[in-house]
């Protein structure tokens, strides 16, 4: 725990597959569909293009700073203060997701499956699982997540292609839905969607090959847009925008309508099973991070015995929502509200600034050698 | 290190016991197989739950569901109605298993989106449960409806609705499907029809010839001799959440060409080379129907281009239909004979039901930018001005078993 574990490139997309995937099982397709109703795929694919283009950029400024993580190079450009303020914001960040990560995903699990367990006992079996799984370390965690990957585009296949017979492509029309300003414009919130590409920033150290940082973050982020995309056309194929967006685990939906042939039915109870393990293996990367960016800030060089204390405080914070409203707003609303600046635009301007100080600093350099 | 590992994990397995504390069992569960909505007499719903006895398999000693029970109870909603039959039974009532919901028709005419939304937003019935209107009163059906040629009542109602795929003469309906349709502006929603039949049912409607009588029955109304028995035949039409309309057979087999459904069918049509005699023909849809729909002055034009492969199952044998006039004679005579009725039963969606049941308002609704367009343009009051084409083209196979001598 006290070393970097260095990862492959192809642990690496796996990684940041689930992170993404994980992000977008629970309720982002139907949030996405609420607010640009049939015009949801459309709103998914420029978010998707501007995720891409902006993946594209950060590859251009990491260029300067390979095998640094934004901590890094926010101390790079402002010392110490910047490095932990940033590292602060995205601590908070990580710690916030985690919690209402948590208890969507619990809650969501005890109305459909569990109806007579309490929250508290299904959130304990994550925190056990996170807690287990970190002090066997990164690599541990990172090498069960590729065949918990395998298993969840497996899945994804079987949702997407099982229920095609019953796909009404009318139901993707007018194609701007509630108009081209929630397509285009207002709709672009829901580039949260992507939240999980802040983990990217923290990838680079990680990668035993840093120089194919791009490949990972493309690579996933054009797998995960695929799976989001899919996932708005079969609710919205399958079930038209109207009732799809009342529904708490809209994929859940569609696998209840999948039978194949009169000898397998009800096979989302499988497919549970294979989304809790995705989910148990992202909480562990989230756990991880939260873990990475304290002992960076910190400067600790055991961050053994945080492990506790940071479980306790994502189970803790997990438990202060009252109700699914209450969850709803802090996962699709206020984190809306939050990924635009924190993830998106914070990051940029440090790299961009840090790109004009590192290219000053070279001509200075250059001028200093020319004297 | 070790022993205190084991020391911890062995302390800690019986926590994950616990789990089975509250657990219940297929011993303490009563599942339902069906669901019934009536009009209440002391309340404003009565309810019919059907519930599945289990009883012990002597070779295997699994349980399986071998007869049924019903319990009915007047209340003023789903849940109220459900509370009260957990009181009453000493099991707790499970809708996991529940394969059809029937709403009888008198219930169906006054709306049923109130019972269907509480229906579908239930996490223990599945999204696939049919949906069935009854002729006659839910509770009547449900309690009439003993499993024939089958032990298994859920496998019954299964195997009575898959029949579809066999005769044209019915559609499964999922709940989910039912339930979109009830809200979508571009198609109307349909259900399973279903009654009861017995020795003193009968169809007594018009005078029709033979062949027609065959495929003009609904269900209910088929003069089946033996003991009472449920059918399922016919659809049952919605406009928004009400009833309209019913659809027998030879209706459903021709809505069920209009929206790509059908699987096979037999129809019998008159033998045009001889008097009092039919010929039996079995039918498919050989490619996707086409429906083209398009505003004109107004109204909706709509074209229906439907391709039917045939064989002949049974013919006359003075009708030598391995000669091609004869067969391109029959083949004329079946697709006057399909178009006229397809085309009777688009003209009945349109002006007497008023209800887009095939789904016309998807073939235009990408003509529209955004919701607000599509809205103004209110498909569902345009459609019953709508008139109709309906194109057939049927290639058909002779009955080529036997060779005539």
């Amino acid at each position: 725990m006290n070393t970097i574990t260095k990862i492959s490139t192809f642990e690496a997309v796996c990684f940041m597959i689930i992170v993404i995937i994980n992000r977008m099982l629970l309720n982002t397709p139907k949030e996405i569909i609420k607010t640009t109703a049939t015009s949801a795929w459309i709103n998914v694919l420029v978010i998707s293009i501007i995720t891409i283009i902006f993946i594209l950029i950060l590859c251009k400024l990491y260029k300067n700073f390979s095998g640094k993580d934004i901590l890094d190079i926010s101390e790079y450009l402002g010392g110490n203060i910047l490095k932990t303020i940033i590292g602060i914001m995205f601590l908070l960040l990580f710690l916030y997701v985690a919690a209402v990560l948590l208890r969507n995903f619990c809650d969501s699990l005890q109305k459909i499956f569990l109806p007579n367990t309490p929250i508290t006992y299904i959130m304990l079996f994550f925190i056990i699982g996170i807690v287990l799984a970190n002090k066997l370390g990164l690599s541990s965690i990172i090498k069960i997540n590729i065949i918990i990957v395998g298993l969840i585009l497996l899945s994804a296949i079987i949702i997407f292609v099982a229920p095609i017979s019953y796909f009404d492509f009318s139901n993707l029309f007018p194609a701007f839905g509630n108009g081209i300003d929630e397509t285009f414009f207002s709709g672009l919130t829901n580039l949260f969607a992507f939240t999980g590409i802040a983990y990217l920033y923290f990838l680079m150290p990680l990668l035993d090959k840093p120089q194919n940082f791009k490949k990972v973050a493309l690579t996933s982020t054009i797998i995960s847009s695929i799976y989001l995309f899919l996932s708005v056309v079969s609710l919205i194929g399958l079930f038209s925008y109207l009732t799809t967006s009342k529904d708490i685990f809209s994929v859940v939906l569609i696998t209840k309508v999948i039978n194949l042939g009169g000898f397998l039915e009800r096979i989302d109870a499988i497919l549970m099973l294979v989304w809790i393990l995705s989910f148990l293996a992202y909480l562990s990367f989230i756990l991880y991070f939260i873990l990475y960016t304290y002992k960076r800030v910190t400067n600790l060089h055991d961050q053994n015995g945080a492990i506790y204390l940071f479980t306790a405080l994502i189970f803790g914070l997990a438990l202060l929502p009252q109700n699914v409203i209450k969850i709803n707003f802090l996962d699709n609303e206020l984190l809306k509200v939050l990924t635009i600046p924190l993830i998106f635009i914070v990051p940029l301007i440090i790299f961009i600034l840090a790109n004009l100080k590192f290219k000053r600093k070279n001509k200075i350099q250059k001028r200093e050698v020319n004297f | 290190m070790k022993i205190i590992a084991i020391i911890i994990i062995l302390t800690l397995i019986p926590f994950t016991l616990t789990g089975c504390q509250d657990a219940k069992g297929i011993e303490n569960l009563a599942y339902v197989t069906a669901i019934g909505f009536d009009i209440g007499e002391d309340n404003l719903i009565k309810l019919t739950f059907q519930f599945a006895k289990l009883t012990s398999s002597d070779q295997s000693g699994s349980s399986q569901p071998q007869s049924s029970e019903n319990v009915t109870i007047d209340c003023s909603s789903f849940d109220s109605g459900l509370n009260i039959v957990n009181s009453y039974i000493s099991k707790k009532v499970n809708l996991s298993h529940c394969k059809i919901i029937v709403f009888s028709e008198e219930i169906a005419t006054m709306g049923i989106l109130e019972h269907v939304n509480v229906l579908a937003s239930d996490r223990e019935i599945r999204p696939d449960c049919n949906v069935l209107i009854s002729k006659c009163k839910a509770k009547d059906f449900l309690e009439n409806s003993v499993p024939t040629l089958t032990n298994l009542t859920p496998r019954y109602y299964e195997i009575l609705l898959n029949s579809k795929e066999y005769t044209g003469f019915s559609e499964n309906v999922p709940l989910w499907k039912f339930f979109i349709n009830l809200r979508n502006s571009t198609e109307e929603s349909v259900a399973v029809l279903c009654g009861l039949n017995s020795s003193y049912t009968g169809y007594s409607g018009e005078d029709k010839n033979l062949m027609d009588k065959d495929v003009s029955y609904k269900a209910g109304e088929t003069p089946l001799s033996g003991k009472t028995i449920s059918q399922n035949m016919g659809l049952a039409v919605f406009s928004y959440d009400q009833l309209v309309g019913e659809m027998d057979a030879i209706d459903t087999v021709s809505y069920l060409m209009l929206t790509n459904d059908l699987d096979s069918c037999n129809i019998s049509v008159p033998n045009p080379f001889e008097n009092n005699s039919i010929i039996n023909v079995k039918l498919e849809l050989k490619k996707r129907t086409k429906n083209n729909v398009e505003l004109i002055n107004g109204s909706p034009f709509i074209e229906s281009n439907i391709y039917l492969n045939g064989s002949i199952t049974s013919i006359s044998l003075n009708t030598d239909d391995s000669k091609t006039e004869t067969l391109s004679t029959i083949e004329e005579y079946i697709e006057s004979y399909v178009a006229y009725n397809v085309k009777f039963l688009l003209y009945k969606t349109a002006k007497y039901f008023k209800s887009d049941i095939v789904g016309f308002g998807k073939k235009i609704v990408n003509n529209y930018l955004t919701i607000d367009e599509w809205k103004s343009l209110n498909w569902a009051a345009l459609y019953k001005n709508s008139f109709f084409n309906v194109n057939v083209e049927v290639t058909i196979n002779p009955s080529s078993l036997f060779v005539k001598g």
